[in-house]
C-alpha cells in the first residue's frame, strides 16, 4: 500500500509546517497532534517519509509488546550456536529516524515509561535473560491522539517538542477538494502520484537545503531574552520549552532560507512549542487564548513587526 | 410492510459495504431477536476461500496480536497457533462486540484501522497488511454509544417477529438467488469504477456531513463512496441524489450522536437527530441550487441553536453568591485535599485482599496483557522464555532421559500479566432541593472537583451519577477524560425531590457491569448525599417508603461487597444523621464534612510546627 503524498493533503497548514520543521531539525524534538478523527493525522505522518531523505518513520503500534520495543534475545540463534545475539526492537529501529506513535494516549503505562527512559538518555538499555547490551536510540517522537478517548500522562506531553490541533476543514470547497483527491488516490494510485511528483521533489528540495542552512543560522541576544521572559510571564517551569522554541525559530528560519532569527520567526515557533506546556492545570481547558494574548502584547511591547 | 422495508435498508447497507473495498468497518444495530448473527452468518457466506473469522467476545490479547513461541518443536503447528487470529483474514466478525474487555476492543480496532498486523514469523516479527472487512453487532440499548464511532457503515435493524421474515433474511442475503446474490454483488463491484460522481452530488454530500454536526471530517468520503456504491448496485452511471440521502442513513446518523450525549436525552437523542436530519433533506430537495448557498448560512444558526444541551435549567438560588460563600467553598475545597488523600490512599476495606488501590501492576490470570516475564510461579509459563533462560545451560547439562533439552526448574519463566492500573470511582451525587436550597451543591462541586484532581494524577477512571426529582442520570460513564468531567460536573442541574432509592440502584447497575467487564476493577463509589430520600423509584411514594426502598438496595451493594463512603453534606448540630444511617446500611464509611475541617485544621497546625 501506498502512502498518500504528503503534498497533496489539503489545507491543515500547522501540522504540516510542524511535521516539516522536524524533518528539518530533529532536535526539535517531536510533535503531538491533537485532533478529531478524519483530519488526516495519520496520512500526514506516514506521509512524511517520502519527503525526508535521511530519515524515515518507524511506525510503534499500540498492540506493541516490551519484547518488540526493547528487543530481545534471538533464541533461534541461541539454541542453534549457543551464542548470544540480540534481535533488535523498535527503539533500535527508531534510532535516527522518527518514531511515530498513533493514538499515543491509548498507549499503555508500562510502554511509555519505555519510551520516557529512552527518550531522556538517548540510550537503550536491554537487560534480558543474561543478556545486557545497550545502543543509542534518539528518535523524533510523532504522536497523534484524540483527546476525547483520553488524556497524556504530562510527563510525556512535555517529551514533544511541539504541539498543533488540528480541526476538520469548514469550507466546503476545501472539503469537496478532499473528497476529489481522495477518490482520485483511491481508483489509480500511480496516476495520483505521478501528479504529485512534481511538488513533492520540490518539497524534498526545499528540506534539504534548509537542513545545509541550518547549522549558520544565527539568534541574537534580545530575542533569546525575549523567549525567557515569554516563558516567565507565562508561567512554564520548563526549560525545554525556552530551547525548544529557538530551536524552532532557527528552523523555522532556515526553512525561509534565511541566516539569521527574526521577531516573527520566535511568534510562529511559540504558537507551536508552548500551547501544551501551559496545562499546568489537568482540568482547565484549552489555554491557547491566554498564548495568543500574551504573544501579541508581546508584540506591542516589543514593537514586532509580524 | 414497515418491518420488511426496514429491513431492506439494512440489506442494502449490507450489500453497499460488500461492493465497495473501502467500506471496511461496518456497525449492525438492532434489539435482541431482529436477527444480527443470521445476518452476520450471512456476511460470512460471502467470503467461501478467503480465511473468515469470528472474534469471541472473551478473545484475549494474545489471541489478537499472535505470540512469540518457539518454532523449532513442529513449526507448522505451532505457527498456527501461536499466530494473531486475524493474520490474513479478510472478513472479520464479532457479534458481541459490547461484551468484549476496552482493552481488547481498542485494540482490535486499533489493528482493524491501521491495516497492519504485526506477526511473528520464524521467531521474527515481521509486519503484514490486514485488508479484512469488518462486521460487528450492537445491542439496540446499548448505553454506551462510543462503541458506534468505529463504524463506517451502521445500518439498523429492526424488529422481526415471525420466523419465515427471519429466513427470509437469510435467504436475501444469502448464496441463493436473492435480491443480493453473490453474483449482484460481484457485478457491482465491476460497476463500481465507473461511477462517476457529479460536483453538485459531491457538495450536497458535504453539506450534509458539515450541517448534520458530525464533526468527522472522514463522513465526507465514506458518505460519497457509499452513495457510489449503492448507485454500482442500481446500475447507475453516476450517483444521484436519491443515492446520497439513502448512504447519509448509513454514513452520517450514526456519527450524530457523538459529540452531543446529553445525559438527558440518552435514548431520544438518536431519533430526534434522525428526525431532525430527515427534516432538513426534505427541505434541501425542496431548495432549488441558487438558493443552496444563501440558506446555507441561516440554516447552521439555526442548528447551533437546537445543537445545545436542552438541560441547561438550574437553579436561580444556585447562581447567587455571597461574599461568605466563596470563603466557605475555598475552606471546603482545601478540607477535601486533605480528605481526598485520606480517600484515596486507604486499604483497610478491600473486599478481594487488594493492597490498596494503586499498584504497581497486578496479575490477573488468563486475561489481560502480557507485561514482563517474571521467574515467580504464575498462572501462564511462557515458553519461549523458559527456554531461552535455559540455553546458555544447554553444553553443561545432561538432558533428562527421553528428553532432547534440559530444562530445571529454575529456567521456568512466567508470564506477568496486568490490566489497567488505577482505580475505577463512581460519585453518586444529590442533586436533590435539600442540596441546592442550602447552597450546598457549589461545596459538593469543589468537593468533587478536588477529588477528580486527586484521580487524575493517579490514573484513577471515574464516574459520575445524580440523582434528583424522579431518577438518577449517568452523566459521566467511567473514564479519565477529566475535562470532560469538569465540564459535565459544572452542567449538572439541581432541584426537585431526593430519589435515593433510584440513585443507588443506578449505582449498583454501573458496578456490577464493569466488575463483569473488568473482572480485577473494584468499583469504589462515592456517595455524597444527606441521606433524606423522600422518592420512590416509582414516583409517587412515601417519603418512608422511599427510605425503606433505599435501605433495601443499600443492602445489596453491601452484599455486593462493593466499597463505599458516604459523605454527608449536612453539618453543624441540624444534623438528623440519616446519611450516618446509610452509610451503615451500606456496610460503608461515613464521612462528615466537620470532620474533614478538623483534620484539616489539624494538618496545618502540624505542618507550622
Amino acid at each position: 500500500m501506498n502512502n498518500y503524498p504528503f503534498t497533496a493533503i489539503v489545507g491543515q497548514d500547522n501540522m504540516k509546517k510542524a511535521l516539516i520543521l522536524n524533518g528539518i531539525n530533529p532536535k526539535i524534538g517531536g510533535v503531538l497532534i491533537q485532533g478529531e478523527k478524519g483530519t488526516a493525522k495519520s496520512t500526514a505522518v506516514r506521509a512524511l517519509a517520502d519527503v525526508l531523505t535521511n530519515s524515515k518513520v518507524v511506525n510503534l503500534p499500540v498492540s506493541a509488546t516490551e519484547d518488540s520495543v526493547v528487543g530481545t534475545l534471538d533464541m533461534e540463534h541461541v539454541l542453534k550456536t549457543g551464542e548470544k545475539k540480540l534481535e533488535p526492537g523498535i527503539l533500535a529501529k527508531a534510532n535516527s529516524n522518527i518514531l511515530y506513535v498513533d493514538e499515543v494516549n491509548l498507549l499503555e503505562d508500562h510502554l511509555v515509561d519505555i519510551l520516557l527512559d529512552t527518550a531522556a538518555m538517548g540510550i537503550n538499555r536491554i537487560e534480558r535473560e543474561g543478556i545486557s547490551y545497550e545502543h543509542p536510540s534518539r528518535f523524533v517522537l510523532v504522536g497523534t491522539m484524540n483527546p476525547e478517548e483520553g488524556t497524556l500522562r504530562p510527563q510525556l506531553l512535555d517529551r514533544f517538542g511541539l504541539c498543533v490541533d488540528v480541526e476538520s476543514e469548514k469550507q466546503v470547497e476545501e472539503r469537496m477538494e478532499v473528497v476529489r483527491r481522495r477518490m482520485a488516490f483511491e481508483h489509480d494510485q500511480v496516476q495520483f502520484e505521478k501528479g504529485y511528483e512534481q511538488e513533492q521533489r520540490i518539497l524534498r528540495q526545499q528540506i534539504q537545503s534548509a537542513q545545509l542552512l541550518l547549522s549558520s543560522v544565527e539568534v541574537n541576544d534580545d530575542l533569546i531574552s525575549v523567549v525567557a521572559d515569554l516563558s516567565i510571564e507565562l508561567g512554564i517551569e520548563s526549560h525545554r520549552a525556552d530551547i525548544t522554541v529557538i530551536n524552532t525559530a532557527r528552523t523555522i528560519a532556515a526553512w525561509k532560507q534565511r541566516t539569521e532569527v527574526q521577531a516573527q520567526d520566535i511568534y510562529e515557533a511559540a504558537e507551536l512549542a508552548l500551547p501544551h506546556r501551559l496545562l499546568q492545570d489537568p482540568l482547565q481547558a484549552t489555554s491557547s487564548e491566554k498564548l495568543t494574548m500574551v504573544l501579541n502584547k508581546k508584540i506591542v511591547e516589543n514593537k514586532w513587526i509580524v | 410492510m414497515d418491518r420488511i422495508i426496514g429491513q431492506m435498508k439494512a440489506k442494502r447497507g449490507i450489500a453497499a459495504a460488500l461492493v465497495h473495498p473501502s467500506l471496511d468497518r461496518v456497525c449492525i444495530v438492532g434489539n435482541i431477536g431482529t436477527g444480527k448473527t443470521t445476518v452476520l452468518e450471512a456476511i460470512l457466506d460471502y467470503f467461501s476461500d478467503e480465511k473468515k473469522v469470528t472474534i469471541p467476545a472473551n478473545v484475549t490479547a494474545e489471541r489478537l496480536l499472535g505470540e512469540r513461541e518457539i518454532t523449532l518443536l513442529s513449526k507448522n503447528e505451532i505457527d498456527s497457533l501461536s499466530q494473531s487470529l486475524l493474520y490474513q483474514a479478510k472478513i472479520v466478525v464479532s457479534d458481541q462486540f459490547a461484551l468484549m474487555r476496552k482493552s481488547s476492543q481498542t485494540m482490535l480496532v486499533q489493528l482493524l484501522k491501521n491495516k497492519e498486523l504485526q506477526v511473528y514469523k520464524n521467531s521474527r516479527l515481521s509486519t503484514y497488511p490486514l485488508l479484512a472487512k469488518w462486521f460487528y453487532c450492537l445491542h439496540q440499548e446499548e448505553q454506551d454509544r462510543s462503541n458506534l464511532k468505529h463504524a463506517r457503515l451502521c445500518v439498523r435493524m429492526s424488529p422481526v417477529f415471525e420466523l419465515s421474515d427471519r429466513s427470509r433474511i437469510s435467504k436475501f442475503l444469502g448464496e441463493g438467488t436473492g435480491e443480493y446474490s453473490k453474483g449482484v454483488i460481484q457485478e457491482a463491484k465491476h460497476r463500481l469504477p465507473h461511477v462517476r460522481v457529479p460536483e453538485r452530488m459531491l457538495r450536497l454530500a458535504i453539506e450534509i456531513v458539515i450541517r448534520s454536526g458530525c464533526k468527522n471530517q472522514e463522513a465526507d468520503i465514506d458518505l460519497v463512496e457509499t452513495a457510489r456504491a449503492l448507485a454500482a448496485l442500481d446500475f447507475c452511471e453516476s450517483i444521484e441524489q436519491r443515492h446520497i440521502e439513502e448512504a447519509a442513513e448509513y454514513v452520517v446518523s450514526h456519527r450524530m450522536g457523538e459529540h452531543q450525549e446529553s445525559p438527558t436525552s440518552e435514548d431520544s437523542s438518536s431519533t430526534t437527530d434522525e428526525e431532525r436530519f430527515t427534516a432538513d433533506l426534505q427541505e434541501r430537495n425542496n431548495q432549488t441550487a441558487d438558493e443552496e448557498t444563501k440558506t446555507v448560512d441561516s440554516d447552521k444558526e439555526s442548528h447551533a441553536r437546537t445543537d445545545k444541551h436542552p438541560s441547561k435549567e438550574s437553579f436561580p438560588n444556585e447562581q447567587v453568591d455571597s461574599d461568605g460563600m466563596d470563603e466557605e467553598v475555598e475552606r471546603m475545597i482545601a478540607s477535601l485535599n486533605v480528605q481526598a488523600e485520606l480517600l484515596f490512599t486507604k486499604n483497610k476495606r478491600n473486599p478481594y485482599n487488594l493492597n490498596g488501590k494503586h499498584q504497581e501492576s497486578r496479575s490477573v490470570g488468563g486475561n489481560g496483557r502480557t507485561i514482563r516475564i517474571i521467574s515467580r510461579q504464575s498462572e501462564s509459563l511462557s515458553l519461549h522464555h523458559t527456554l531461552v533462560a535455559a540455553a546458555p545451560f544447554m553444553k553443561v547439562r545432561t538432558p533428562r532421559q527421553g528428553m532432547k533439552w534440559a530444562i530445571e526448574k529454575e529456567d521456568m519463566r512466567f508470564k506477568w500479566k496486568s490490566k489497567r492500573e488505577g482505580f475505577t470511582i463512581l460519585f453518586l451525587v444529590d442533586a436533590s432541593r435539600s442540596i441546592a436550597v442550602k447552597q450546598r451543591m457549589k461545596v459538593v462541586k469543589g468537593a468533587i472537583m478536588e477529588l477528580l484532581r486527586q484521580a487524575y494524577q493517579k490514573r484513577d477512571r471515574i464516574g459520575l451519577v445524580t440523582f434528583r426529582k424522579t431518577e438518577a442520570v449517568e452523566i459521566l460513564p467511567f473514564t479519565n477524560n477529566f475535562s470532560e468531567a469538569k465540564k459535565r460536573l459544572e452542567e449538572i442541574a439541581t432541584g426537585g425531590k431526593t430519589p435515593l432509592a433510584a440513585g443507588l440502584q443506578q449505582a449498583l447497575r454501573i458496578c456490577v457491569k464493569e466488575k463483569r467487564l473488568n473482572k480485577q476493577s473494584v468499583p469504589y463509589v462515592v456517595i455524597v448525599t444527606d441521606g433524606n430520600a423522600n422518592e420512590t423509584v416509582l414516583p409517587g411514594g412515601t417519603a418512608a417508603q422511599a427510605r425503606n426502598e433505599a435501605y433495601r438496595i443499600a443492602r445489596s451493594i453491601a452484599n455486593e461487597h462493593i466499597p463505599v463512603s458516604v459523605i454527608d453534606t449536612q453539618s453543624g448540630r441540624n444534623r438528623f444523621g440519616l446519611a450516618e444511617e446509610l452509610a451503615n446500611a451500606l456496610h460503608g464509611e461515613y464521612i462528615s464534612l466537620d470532620i474533614l475541617t478538623e483534620k484539616y485544621i489539624t494538618e496545618v497546625v502540624q505542618n507550622k510546627r
